[in-house]
Parts: structure tokens; sequence; C-alpha cells
């Protein structure tokens, strides 16, 4: 695998790459503060789009923009809010150890048979199914006995040559943010409830491992210090 | 048990109308106004659809969505009342609100279903028009649109020409666009291939894959998932 990691000095440069997409008036850019230019977007669109009628897995929060964005090129988009059901899946585990009865040991469970029984009803879905996939602001929050494992259930699920796109934090955030597609080229930031505490911050060779089944990558520093990183399998 | 709203809802189209010039008596049986006991409801239950003509505009119906079907509707809707818990197959034409529990199939290919904010719905919904507030397992098909409010949850996929998704609302499933109109003749409706399931349940599921409802696929699913 070869890093080809080149930061952009200036993220606002044209890319190269076409996009194929129509591009924002630039006031409506600058009028709302929280939309940002993914690069990684860019690449991982101009990745896909050989696809034709292909299968995108977002593994964020469902926003009307972001399926429209995706349907109305021809895509069939899954979505599936990780995070949310990861929180939600602890919620649980914790109310049914509540209610346990104190000595019990079938109580004790670790972080890895956790994360074994979250998968087992989440991230289902067969093999080589997916072109590509959007983790914005996941893998920072995933704790590391589920981080590995959900790369690997991803890996099964994206087919050979598909693409993944993932973002990680440079600094710890301020707050919790949801993404949503604006256009070919641009996000927007959807500040959100905190549902998970920020984990750790990789480092670009830990990001390499955490991919290590994937083929190649790129990755792109977005103004803000947020690292995208664009992943093959 | 259904329980009928007195007065019709707003029907956008209904000054398009020409005035009833009387009212046609509703057919007793499947139109009870008070609902106060709770008796066993047998399932398959299958709603007649006789078309009412109504005397009344005004509208007692929580529905949320904006009009949108262009054929005019003269129907009343249904309603599925808060602690009502139905079981089995719904058909007709008639507009359904569902603001308790229903389990099954709900086909209503002339009607629009709405899941109220505590309605939980627990089956595949196809409909001109599916309003989701509150809580659906099972897919959405709708030859027209589908609208998912803030708080809503559905897990299934979604299959329909338009969809409008309110920020804070949950899917998990597909969404797959198709020509107005598609659904409601289910010969020509497209199949729908990928809900989610895993490797070892794809195969069990060829075999039955024109028998298995979207509910059924994520019903096993998650049986699956509490099961290991």
């Amino acid at each position: 695998m070869s890093w080809t990691a080149k930061p952009r000095l200036n993220p606002t440069a044209p890319s190269l790459k076409p996009t194929g997409t129509a591009k924002p008036g630039p006031k409506a850019v600058e009028a709302n503060g929280n939309v940002r230019i993914s690069n990684g977007l860019k690449e991982f669109l101009w990745l896909i789009d050989g696809s034709g009628q292909g299968r995108i897995l977002d593994l964020g929060a469902v926003f009307q923009s972001t399926v429209m964005f995706f349907i109305e090129r021809g895509f069939r988009l899954s979505t599936e809010d990780m995070m949310r059901s990861w929180k939600e899946f602890l919620t649980t585990e914790e109310e049914n150890m509540r209610n346990m009865k104190v000595g019990d040991e079938s109580a004790r469970v670790s972080q890895g048979m956790l994360a074994g029984k979250f998968l087992d009803s989440n991230l289902q879905y067969p093999e080589d199914n997916f072109h590509g996939v959007l983790a914005w602001d996941l893998f920072d929050y995933l704790d590391a006995e589920l981080l590995p494992r959900v790369m690997e259930r991803l890996y099964t699920v994206l087919r050979p040559g598909g693409a993944i796109l993932a973002s990680f934090h440079s600094k710890t955030p301020e707050r919790f943010n949801r993404y949503k597609i604006v256009d070919g080229q641009n996000i927007e930031l959807i500040p959100s409830a905190t549902l998970a505490v920020h984990s750790r911050i990789f480092q670009n060779r830990e990001i390499l491992d955490i991919f290590g089944k994937f083929r190649s990558s790129k990755t792109f520093v977005g103004r803000d210090q947020v690292r995208e990183a664009l992943f093959l399998k | 048990m259904w329980r009928k709203p007195t007065d019709a809802k707003t029907n956008p189209q209904a000054s398009n109308l020409p005035e009833p010039a009387a009212t046609t008596p509703k057919p007793v049986q499947n139109t009870p106004t008070n609902v106060s006991a709770v008796p066993a409801m047998p399932a398959p239950i299958a709603q007649s659809s006789t078309p009412t003509t109504t005397p009344s505009v005004s509208s007692s119906v929580p529905t949320a969505s904006a009009p949108i079907s262009s054929a005019p509707r003269t129907t009343t809707a249904s309603v599925i009342g808060a602690g009502l818990k139905i079981q089995g197959e719904i058909t007709g034409d008639s507009d359904l609100v569902i603001e308790g529990e229903a389990h099954g199939r709900i086909r209503l290919v002339n009607g629009r279903v709405t899941v109220a904010p505590k309605g939980r719905v627990n089956a595949d919904i196809e409909a001109v028009e599916i309003s989701v507030e509150g809580f659906v397992q099972g897919g959405l098909k709708a030859s027209d649109k589908v609208r998912l409010g803030p708080a809503s949850q559905v897990q299934g996929s979604v299959l329909t020409p338009r969809i409008a998704i309110e920020d804070g609302a949950r899917l998990r499933g597909k969404v797959e666009m198709i020509r107005a109109g598609e659904v409601a003749n289910p010969a020509a409706k497209a199949p729908v291939v990928s809900a989610p399931v895993s490797s070892a349940a794809k195969v069990a599921d060829a075999a039955a894959s024109t028998l298995t409802t979207e509910a059924d696929r994520l019903r096993a699913t998650a049986a699956r998932g509490s099961g290991d």
C-alpha cells in the first residue's frame, strides 16, 4: 500500500479532476460558515463515477440533501447512523447490566464482547455490496475494540475497487458534527449533540494501520486541519 | 379496532369536487366511531374500500404532509388509535392513520398512510403516500411520495419517486427512486434486493426471496443478533 498523502496548502484551489457537479454560488457558500470544501468528496465522487447505478453506504445521519445528491446521480444509497446505533446499544447494555442481580457473572462483559454483539445486528450487508462508503467523523469516536472489527466489516461489504472516505481530526474537536453534502465539492457541518467522547487523535501511520487491508490511499487536509482519508479496496 | 373520525379530512381537491347531493350512509361494521374497549382483532384484516362522499371538509385527521395527490380522493381516513394493536394484513383504498401499533402488512394502493409520532409499525407499507412521524420497521413503497418527519425512525428500504427527509429523521436502510405510480402496480414494481442482511442470511433468503418481505428479513436479522 502506498501512502500518497499530500496536504493541500490551498484547499480552495480548483481540482483537476472532473466532478460533473455544479458548483454552488460563492455567496451561498459564504453565507453559511459551516460549509467547507471537501477535496476528499471530490476524489471520492470521481472514483465511483464509473460505477453506473452504484451503491453507496452513508454511515452518518441521514439528510435530504445527501440522499438526493446521490439519488439524482443514479446511485442507490443506504444509510446507517452508526454512531447513534452504537450509543443506543451501549445504553441498552448498561440498562441490562443494571437490572442484573448482584454477583451475576454473566453481567461481566468485555469491550470486545460488546463490539462483537453490536456488529451481530449492525452493518449487516452482503459481501462486495457497496461501491463507496462515507464515514465522516466516525472512526475517531469508536473505541479500540470496536474500530478494527468495523474496519473488517467495511472491507467485506465493499466491492473490489470500492472507495471509503473517512475523516480524522488533528486535534480534539470542540464539538461533534454531522455532515451533509451540499454539492460535489462542499459539505456542511451540522453541530450535533455529542453521541460519544472523542476517542483519540490518530497519527498518519496509525490511520494506515487501521486501513491495513486496503490497497491505496490519499489524504486531504482541510483548512480546519481535519484530514480526509480515501482508501480503495 | 378501527375508529373513523366523524369529520372528513381536508381534501385539497375538495373545491373541485361536485357538491354531494346526499350523504351516503357509511357501512356500520367498519366504521365504529367510539372505541372504548379493545376486542380481539382477527387477522388478517381486510378493510373494505367503500368510497364515501363527505358532506364536510373539516379535518380531524393529523396529516403533517402537504397534499400531493393529483387524483381527488373521496375517502376518509381510518385511524388505528393509540393503545390499539393490530396484527395482520390491511388492504383497501382508504387513507390510514396509525397512532397505535400495527404488525403485518399494509397495502393501500390508492391511499395515504400516516404513522403518527406515537405510532409503531412492524410491517411493509405500500401506499400512494407514506408519512412517518413515529417508528417503522419494514419497507416503505410509495407510488408518489415518502416523508420522514424529524422524529421518525425507519428501519427498512424506501422505494419512492419522491422523498422528503427532515433533519433529525433516522433511516436505516436503502433509498431507491422509482417512477411515479410504479409501486401501485405490483406486477411492474422493481424487486427490492438489498435489505440489510448478513451474508449467511443471503443464502437462506435466496430460496424464499419471492415470499419474504422486508419486515421478515429485518426481523430475522434482529433475531440473529439477539440469538448470537
